[in-house]
């Protein structure tokens, strides 16, 4: 009987070691995952703020400059790609592509003194320009909550932990640097079209 | 055990200056004014101090402005943001403050950004803050005018906030460009506003619930009720309560 009792003393105090590792991780990787979510709602909140404000402005650019359609269509097809984006980094890539986009839209907007003036497209690009600086500091605050989960998750002995409770590194919001650019728009003959 | 709370005072000073890309400096009076360039006078700053303390008393929301030489290439909205979750702007719980950052570089490239906390987002919506930048601060800035341009934007939000929580508050009267608004005549909130100042002249100040109180703030001086004081070394100026913004606002280049 004694002979037993050494052995069940030194399994008992594994298992309690295991565990006093164990459940603080777990708990923390919980916590951590919640608050990975909770940042990417802000971003998506703010995705889809800015996707609700593009279709007053492009009908208030449209009601004073009908002939630069491809840089508004380029604008419209941006929109629906980000509206169909699903993983982060498609809405990442997406969102890019939509700024880049908005501000070839802005750079032709100068050339009409009556559209920059006009009191509804102030205030619209105000709002464009709040939620895209929304989305900049939701973007921050998601990657910073995405890295430390992601270290978290890499380190010992959170990558036991995280192997056996099924918890997978999370993907950070960024986009291509190039995403940005679309090459469809020609600005050349937009140029000449004016 | 001196010694231990003095390793405690580092430690958190570490957690709180952690992750900030810029430095910031230490207030150097209540939060709301912070001139570090000096285009406002004493008296000036003075004035404006007093609006900020009555309208925190009152809502515990917080305006702050913070006027800097340089963003050191950094972009104004980034620098906003992070100034006012270092500071603290409005209170912890319901994220009500408003972040004025005026930053003057070099003639090209002077700036202003105005940073709305979570909980004022609906009271401020980015629209409305760009127009009252239009109407309240732009015209005097572009003519160099800085203080009277800073001056009459803290009268114009300090208006919309106090507006926000229906509380009265002290008449202000921030003087809007005269270029553009005199052609619309006065916008509705402004003849609201002087009509109430009038009825409060007439009824010697005795109407709402404002009033008393925004006395008893002037006796307060500093360290009233909701202050959270400086904590590190700020001799004993209001400091932030702790609100946090994301983002929202508007600015404009000058």
């Amino acid at each position: 009987m004694k002979k037993l009792l050494i052995p069940i003393i030194i399994i008992v105090a594994f298992i309690a070691i295991v565990a006093a590792i164990l459940v603080p991780s777990y708990n923390g990787f919980v916590q951590l995952e919640e608050d990975v979510n909770q940042s990417y709602a802000q971003i998506e909140n703010q995705l889809q703020r800015r996707l609700d404000l593009i279709p007053n402005l492009v009908e208030t650019v449209k009601g004073f400059a009908d002939q630069e359609q491809s840089v508004i269509d380029s604008v419209t097809d941006a929109r629906s790609n980000l509206a169909g984006a699903e993983s982060v980094s498609e809405q990442a890539e997406a969102d890019a592509e939509l700024s880049g986009a908005l501000s070839r839209l802005l750079v032709v907007v100068e050339n009409y003194p009556e559209i920059r003036s006009s009191e509804n497209f102030q205030q619209l690009s105000d709002e464009l320009a709040g939620t895209e600086n929304r989305i900049a500091v939701a973007r921050q605050d998601y990657n910073g909550t995405v890295s430390e989960f992601n270290r978290k998750a890499r380190s010992f002995p959170g990558n036991m932990i995280a192997g056996i409770f099924g918890f997978e590194e999370k993907e950070y919001f960024e986009a291509d640097p190039d995403a940005s650019e679309a090459p469809e728009v020609d600005f050349g003959t937009d140029e000449d079209e004016q | 055990m001196r010694r231990s709370i003095a390793l405690l005072c580092f430690l958190l000073l570490m957690v709180s200056g952690r992750g900030l890309a810029a430095d910031f400096s230490e207030l150097t009076n209540d939060l709301y004014i912070q001139d570090e360039v000096g285009i406002l006078s004493e008296q000036q700053k003075e004035q404006l101090r007093q609006l900020g303390r009555g309208l925190e008393d009152a809502t515990t929301a917080q305006i702050m402005v913070l006027i800097i030489p340089t963003l050191e290439g950094e972009p104004i909205e980034s620098y906003a943001n992070e100034a006012f979750r270092h500071y603290g702007v409005g209170s912890e719980e319901e994220n009500n403050g408003v972040l004025v950052v005026l930053a003057l570089d070099e003639p090209d490239n002077r700036e202003i950004y105005v940073e709305i906390g979570y909980g004022l987002e609906g009271a401020l919506p980015d629209g409305k803050v760009g127009r009252i930048l239009d109407d309240y601060a732009i015209p005097y800035l572009s003519q160099g005018d800085y203080s009277e341009g800073v001056i009459n934007l803290y009268e114009a939000l300090y208006q919309e906030v106090a507006a926000e929580y229906q509380w009265n508050g002290e008449p202000v009267e921030p003087q809007a460009a005269a270029s553009q608004q005199q052609e619309e005549g006065l916008p509705p909130f402004m003849t609201i506003l002087i009509v109430s100042a009038i009825l409060i002249l007439i009824t010697g100040g005795g109407g709402g619930k404002g009033g008393g109180r925004a006395r008893r703030s002037r006796r307060g001086g500093y360290m009233g009720p909701g202050s959270f004081g400086g904590g590190f070394g700020g001799g004993g100026f209001r400091g932030g309560g702790g609100g946090s913004a994301g983002g929202g606002g508007a600015g404009r280049g000058f």
